[in-house]
């Protein structure tokens, strides 16, 4: 069960494996990771072409420095800030952003997914526009915040690392954020409800 | 936040269950749930109000992910290339005296990155894999009864009204509406095993590897799916091409014997003619493209990774040795070898330095004899050592 569950003691056993060469452990970090970097990236950034390009020279530099990986580092962080610092150091490099501080250049839009089978009423439809509109109120890096946390299974720590705030911080926001958004959300959902019932 | 959710929010666990389930984390909290009775309704309370936050996600697509990989795949291997140079100039000064042929990049495969897109039509799945934990030989017949063959190299014949014969002595019936369906013939690593078709062609089937046929053919032509490895002795019938299908490719020959191996953890499929002709057609062949074909004594290998296609001048002989539990090489790489023995004697063989995998030896192994032996032999020749782990894991240093 606890090897099926991939979870983080799993990857420190293959992270293991791969340092001695172990070609299959490779392919299991890559299997596993390249989906979840590419969701990552193109929040980062809406280049595609840049965001696999990232990807790519990640996983080579994962082959080519292996002898000098630090052994306890969580893969998934690792290649997460990998991929980052990746992004923004070729943006920058490109011109496409002219000396825009990291901050500020990341936009990390999120959008809900619609994709599902809840996703039938018109009430659905308009749930889902109030959910956008509260995640656009926050600003990016609160978003990037709630993306790590949900979509990752990095600690505050790590996560800290990714957007240079301190773990206590992040956990506190990430706290706060669900309670504003349920406190809203709440809200609005009544008024709604309201407006449903006026119709 | 209640008590309860702070704990939810804090388990990675749960967040995979809300946004990223798989029937692992639904079975592994169908079982907490169970035990822990109180916290059900505020689990699935919390996971309805959580999964309204799931995010889209920009996914790649087969041909972006391919093209990924593949360019991982180059940029590796040349990597690899620039050091094993410098390992050989090493190693020659430390054993000027010994014959260590040729490093050689060839054997770095990231094989697994490469497999997914093979789609295969016909045969599900989970067949591409042969169980390691059957004990012998084992053939599923068509309406999917499953018979132990027993012995690890065993014998079976099929009677053109479609009796079968086992070793020579125990019979099978089989009736008459199933002839066109498929049987399969299962060869377990450390086994290997011949059969006769209701044609009279004869398969040698190598170890860990699946045959699908019918038990009589009735089409225009005698189609067989192989994975793994194959010598084929196909009987003549002009009227009747036979067909070899295999993951990536297509065999097509009249009356002819060669060999096949086409191991899906292979990325390299391997096609040699001893006698008569075949062509060869690969599954994404575009409607220009021409088939392959080859003469006696030529190979054509087909590489997964890159889809090239090279026609070699070999000795036949050299690739259907096996069948008589030899096998010969002529500068292959040391990993290619490893992994014949590898399947022939049912063990894992790690490589310690990544370097070791590309030497390129020479020789010939008598597989009858003890695996002391054949490793001892292997040892000389790569220089080289096998540390037995356990008993069926060794490492190569």
């Amino acid at each position: 069960m606890k090897n099926l569950l991939k979870d983080r003691s799993h990857w420190l056993e293959v992270w293991a494996r791969f340092r001695t060469g172990n070609q299959i452990a490779f392919s299991e970090i890559y299997e596993e990771f390249i989906d979840r970097l590419m969701a990552y990236g193109s929040k980062i950034t809406r280049d595609r072409e840049l965001v696999k390009d990232c990807i790519q020279d990640i996983f080579i530099d994962l082959y080519r420095l292996r002898p000098d990986l630090r052994n306890p580092e969580y893969i998934e962080f690792y290649l997460f800030k990998s991929l980052k610092n990746n992004i923004v150091r070729k943006a920058q490099k490109d011109k496409k952003i002219m000396n825009l501080p990291v901050e500020e250049m990341i936009i990390f839009e999120l959008n809900i997914d619609i994709d599902r089978d809840t996703f039938d009423l018109e009430s659905d439809r308009l749930r889902i526009e109030r959910l956008k509109s509260i995640l656009q109120t926050l600003d990016p890096q609160k978003r990037e915040l709630l993306f790590l946390k949900f979509n990752s299974e990095m600690n505050y720590n790590e996560i800290g690392q990714l957007l240079s705030i301190n773990p206590d911080t992040a956990k506190k926001q990430v706290y706060r954020l669900l309670d504003q958004i349920r406190e809203k959300y709440g809200l609005q959902l009544l008024e709604l409800f309201v407006i449903l019932k006026k119709g | 936040m209640t008590p309860h959710e702070q704990q939810f929010i804090e388990n990675p666990l749960f967040l995979r269950w809300v946004y990223h389930n798989n029937l692992t984390v639904e079975k592994y909290w169908e079982q907490y749930l169970d035990e822990h009775p109180l916290e059900k309704e505020d689990a699935l309370a919390f996971k309805g109000r959580l999964s309204e936050l799931k995010f889209s996600e920009e996914i790649l697509n087969p041909e972006e992910r391919a093209q990924i990989s593949a360019n991982i795949l180059s940029q590796i291997n040349r990597e690899m290339q620039r050091k094993s140079r410098l390992t050989i100039v090493r190693s020659l000064l430390r054993y000027a005296a010994v014959a260590i042929f040729f490093f050689c990049i060839g054997g770095l495969q990231v094989y697994l990155l490469m497999n997914k897109h093979n789609q295969f039509p016909q045969v599900a799945s989970e067949s591409f894999k042969v169980p390691a934990s059957s004990n012998g030989p084992t053939l599923i017949t068509s309406k999917g009864e499953s018979v132990d063959l027993q012995r690890s190299s065993s014998t079976l014949d099929y009677t053109r009204n479609g009796e079968i014969v086992l070793n020579e002595d125990s019979i099978m019936a089989s009736s008459p509406d199933q002839a066109n369906q498929l049987n399969q013939l299962v060869i377990p690593y450390g086994n290997q095993s011949k059969i006769v078709l209701s044609d009279n062609t004869v398969v040698w089937l190598n170890a860990g590897s699946r045959l699908f046929y019918p038990t009589s053919f009735k089409n225009k032509t005698r189609e067989v799916t192989l994975f793994g490895e194959a010598y084929f002795e196909v009987s003549k019938n002009p009227e009747m091409p036979f067909i070899v299908k295999t993951a990536t490719m297509d065999i097509q020959v009249l009356g002819t014997i060669f060999n096949v191996s086409a191991y899906t953890e292979d990325n390299v499929v391997q096609t040699v003619l001893k006698e008569g002709s075949v062509s060869i057609r690969k599954k994404d062949a575009g409607f220009f493209d021409k088939d392959i074909v080859i003469k006696p004594n030529q190979m054509a290998t087909f590489n997964k990774t890159t889809s090239d296609t090279k026609i070699y001048e070999v000795d036949a002989e050299y690739y259907t040795l096996w069948t008589k539990g030899l096998i010969s090489f002529e500068e292959i790489d040391f990993k290619r070898v490893i992994q014949k023995i590898e399947r022939f004697y049912n063990i894992k063989v790690d490589f310690s330095d990544l370097n070791k995998e590309a030497i390129r030896i020479s020789g010939k192994l008598d597989l009858k004899r003890s695996r002391k032996e054949v490793m001892e032999y292997l040892e000389k020749v790569s220089l080289s050592k096998f540390v037995q782990v356990n008993e069926n894991l060794y490492v190569i240093e």
